[in-house]
């Protein structure tokens, strides 16, 4: 039972506001990871077994909301993921999608988006020690906002891969060289940025784990709303072209036996925008 | 042939400072080791018992450190530094440093108006521990810049995102004085040779900025200058007639960084 509040302080939201991120220590516990581990390593095995035996795939993606990992699923009911993204993009936002990621390789220098409409936040959990030279997050403080964010496209860094990074490339620097801070972290430590920060991870090796949980602002405002509409429509092909496997929303979580207020609100919310529908189909 | 490619102009510019490799062979860094060592040696000598401020520095310009006084004239020096800021920068100043212990976050410009740039050579190798330059990249600009000011840096609940420039004798970072920097875990004995340049005032704030600069900098000094002042006689009398330093001469006097009496 989760009895305490876990609102973050005025200086921990300035700091994100300031900064693009904010790091938690000791979020959660070692049994509790353990207890992630090993739903990971279950569906992670299954996974393989149905539609990449062979591992060649570099990326494999599932949604957290099924039965299959049932801890890894109730952690969006968690108060120590939801109440802090709730004060970091409202009280009424949204989490649009949730994550189990085992990656094969290192991520260059990126954003997950560019659009500066709506708030995005994304809750990151890695499930294994990370270090500069082995995939800790790093993160380049501050390039959420102008005039760093659009200096770094401007310069051309974004590249998913080094090679593809037109200002790497030319200047002859690795993407280790771009300065940034350095999330070094033990599992159990959680990193929640705006998907507007530029970040990456090198040192990758063979099923680098994270579990994801991004929050929306609910949208209001005409440009808000349009630019919802837009994720609405863009989202389906984003799912496909990461290869995510399964349901976003499993039958199981839509149900909602507990008749959590908030999950109502929630699966409300998904099926009047149409995520129900893009993202099960 | 220029100093800087186009892509490490985009880095500084983008991140407000830049790391410079091997900028000083072994040969010179021996000398300039030797003059900072006598240096220190003479002023401690002049010091009752003995005693050295924790933080001070000295000015470079006078004959007894020649190899020093002539770095800002230097074209790995200058010439960078035109590329960054234009080609009517200003030299004014080439300082040694030694300092103990904790340099906490702060940036170097005293207006927002004032504008310039500062090289430095670490005479130890440093990282993250001991003292190496930490900034935040990016800090440069507004109202990033501002923003850092509404941060208590040294809360416990904050862990101020930083990037550690480590770094070897003979390498040279450079950054930009509105760059939010800092040094953690330092020695007791960090040595370092600095060399500011500042952008020619274009605007009437950049000239207010300027003349608020001068009184900055005598407060400055006053307070960390072990000794003399920045500009020695025989650097201000110029004796190789070089003209980019009496240009550089003849804008601080206009400005009034050079007293009269010094000249």
């Amino acid at each position: 039972m989760i009895a305490e509040n876990y609102s973050l302080t005025g200086k921990q939201i300035l700091h994100f506001e300031t900064f693009g991120f904010l790091v938690r220590r000791n979020v959660f516990s070692a049994e509790e990871v353990a207890k992630i581990n090993g739903e990971f390593d279950r569906r992670r095995a299954s996974i393989l077994a149905e539609i990449d035996p062979e591992e060649k795939r570099t990326f494999t993606q599932w949604p957290t909301r099924n039965p299959e990992n049932p801890f890894t699923a109730s952690l969006l009911d968690d108060p120590r993921i939801y109440v802090p993204s709730e004060q970091l993009v409202g009280e009424d936002s949204i989490p649009i999608q949730s994550h189990c990621n085992s990656y094969g390789k290192s991520s260059g220098w990126h954003v997950d988006t560019f659009d500066r409409r709506l708030c995005v936040i994304k809750n990151i959990l890695y499930l294994q020690p990370t270090t500069a030279d082995r995939g800790a997050l790093r993160v380049i403080p501050g390039s959420h906002r102008s005039p760093l964010s659009e200096d770094l496209r401007n310069m051309d860094l974004y590249g998913f891969h080094d090679d593809t990074s037109p200002f790497l490339n030319a200047s002859g620097m690795r993407g280790e060289d771009i300065p940034c801070y350095i999330f070094e972290s033990e599992p159990g430590d959680v990193i929640t940025f705006n998907e507007l920060t530029w970040h990456a991870a090198f040192g990758g090796y063979k099923d680098r784990r994270s579990l994801s949980y991004n929050f929306f602002t609910n949208p209001k405002a005409d440009d808000e709303i349009e630019s919802m509409k837009k994720i609405v429509e863009h989202t389906p092909a984003n799912t496909q072209g990461l290869g995510t496997v399964g349901l976003e929303y499993h039958p199981n979580w839509l149900e909602n036996a507990d008749n959590n207020p908030r999950r109502a609100r929630w699966i409300n919310w998904l099926e009047k925008w149409g995520f129900t529908d893009v993202l099960n189909n | 042939m220029s100093m800087l490619t186009e892509q490490q102009i985009t880095f500084f510019n983008t991140f407000g400072f830049i790391i410079l490799r091997k900028v000083f062979s072994d040969e010179e860094l021996a000398i300039m080791d030797d003059e900072f060592e006598t240096s220190l040696k003479t002023i401690q000598g002049e010091r009752p018992d003995n005693e050295v401020p924790k933080h001070f520095n000295w000015s470079n310009l006078g004959p007894e450190t020649p190899f020093l006084s002539l770095l800002p004239e230097d074209p790995r020096i200058c010439e960078t530094a035109e590329q960054l800021f234009g080609e009517h920068v200003i030299a004014v100043s080439s300082n040694s440093n030694r300092r103990v212990g904790n340099t906490h976050w702060h940036t170097d410009q005293s207006h927002p108006h004032s504008y310039g740039l500062k090289f430095a050579a670490y005479l130890q190798p440093l990282n993250s521990d001991n003292g190496a330059f930490r900034v935040i990249p990016g800090s440069h600009k507004q109202p990033f810049n501002d923003k850092l000011k509404h941060i208590e840096m040294h809360s416990s609940e904050i862990t101020v995102p930083y990037y550690s420039c480590d770094s070897a004798p003979g390498d040279i970072v450079i950054f930009n004085f509105a760059t939010w920097h800092s040094s953690f875990g330092g020695s007791t004995n960090r040595r370092m040779c600095t060399i500011d340049f500042y952008k020619n005032p274009e605007t009437p704030e950049e000239v207010e900025g300027t003349y608020d600069q001068v009184i900055v900098d005598e407060k400055v000094y006053a307070k960390l200058r072990a000794y003399g002042s920045g500009f020695h006689p025989h650097w201000l009398a110029n004796p190789q007639n070089s003209p980019r330093r009496q240009r550089w001469i003849d804008w601080l006097r206009k400005y009034g960084f050079v007293k009269s009496e010094e000249a």
